[in-house]
């Protein structure tokens, strides 16, 4: 999506933020002047966010801002609606945990994986329209990425799977979810299907993604996951494709941008967002 | 396709509707509280879509999404707090 201006629903996709880097100096149209974005840009950076400071070298910060924790907000808001729909959520030590750790799924592992895996897959267009971001400027090289990406799924379906048994499913319900949704990460991301580049299933894989994963995951593992929540949670989801629509404005701005400033060559390379307008 | 204008209303239309649709469930499992709560939470993103989005959605983008998805979140946990009350 867009700038993660707010934590909601911004998986940055970086297909959508192009923002004629190139000519970044030249736009008045950015959120953030440059004076402004010099004020936070290391912290916007270790967020993930747009308007970082580039040049950054340790290794474990641009791990970190391929993961974009602004991004894990909203899913670990999901798990709290999850908890509460359950109706079993009770406050006692073991819950909180079992709550923490389904945040640490949803949030930190799966989302990161799937925010690294989307820029692994963008970084040939990266190169060209976002130069700057970690892959494409060879701060880190595509080995190391790939080696994070699994690290993060491993551990993603690591954890599924513990909070499967630490609950007691007879069927892993958390590592089906956690399965899927990774799997969902990937035909969004990348080549064949690339649901990002169509703009209803991409969007809608992405508001689900916020609204509808991360509640089944807390529902699941407090209580039983069923046809009604999965149904209704599905139906939120709808509002939430209204609100990845939203983000993809940001790109049609973009674009226009790219017009006034890019050579035709150029414009040719700068993909579409996925929503057409 | 749609253009601008067009894509921004089909954007606010969801983003409302499907939420309206939602306090409907609640109110027919009998959640009349968390839905009108849930209603109260929509308004104020309809203000937000009327006063920003739909007057210059490339403008105001941004400023609509810091301003209503707040109210839209916590409409997220009022559902989750009455599907957990009605037990469904």
């Amino acid at each position: 999506m867009a700038e993660p201006t707010s934590p909601q629903f911004s998986a940055d996709s970086p297909e959508q933020t192009q923002d004629s880097s190139l000519n970044r100096s030249d736009l008045s149209s950015e959120v953030a002047t440059p004076a402004a974005a010099n004020r936070n840009s290391k912290t916007r950076q270790l967020l993930g966010m747009k308007g970082a400071e580039i040049g950054e070298t340790s290794i474990w910060k641009i791990r970190l801002q391929l993961m974009k924790p602004i991004t894990w907000i909203p899913l670990i808001w999901g798990v709290v609606c999850g908890a509460a729909s359950s109706g079993s959520y009770t406050w006692t030590l073991e819950n909180v945990l079992l709550a923490a750790a389904c945040m640490l799924l949803s949030g930190p592992l799966l989302t990161g994986y799937t925010q690294t895996l989307n820029d692994f897959y963008d970084r040939d267009l990266d190169a060209i329209n976002e130069p700057y971001r970690p892959i494409p400027s060879g701060a880190i090289s595509v080995p190391q990425v790939v080696a994070q990406i699994l690290v993060l799924l491993g551990a993603g379906l690591g954890v599924a799977y513990l909070l499967d048994v630490w609950a007691g499913h007879e069927f892993p319900t958390i590592t089906a979810l956690a399965l899927g949704g990774s799997f969902l990460s990937y035909i969004y991301s990348a080549p064949p299907l690339k649901l990002k580049k169509n703009g209803w299933l991409g969007n809608y894989a992405l508001g689900a993604s916020y609204i509808a994963l991360p509640w089944w995951a807390g529902h699941a593992l407090f209580g039983d996951l069923n046809p009604t929540i999965v149904v209704l949670t599905l139906f939120y989801s709808l509002a939430g494709l209204g609100i990845a629509i939203v983000n993809d404005f940001k790109s049609v701005e973009a674009i226009a941008n790219s017009v006034l400033n890019l050579s035709l060559s150029c414009l040719a390379s700068v993909q579409q967002p996925g929503f057409a307008f | 396709m749609f253009g601008i204008s067009t894509a921004a209303w089909i954007c606010v239309l969801m983003i409302d509707v499907f939420q309206a649709g939602v306090a409907a469930y609640l109110i027919n499992i009998h959640q009349n509280l968390y839905a009108v709560i849930l209603i109260l939470l929509i308004i104020p993103q309809i203000t937000f879509q009327d006063m920003y989005f739909l007057r210059n959605p490339l403008e105001n983008d941004v400023k609509y999404q810091a301003s209503a998805q707040p109210f839209l979140v916590f409409g997220m946990l009022v559902t989750a707090l009455a599907l957990g009350h009605a037990g469904v």
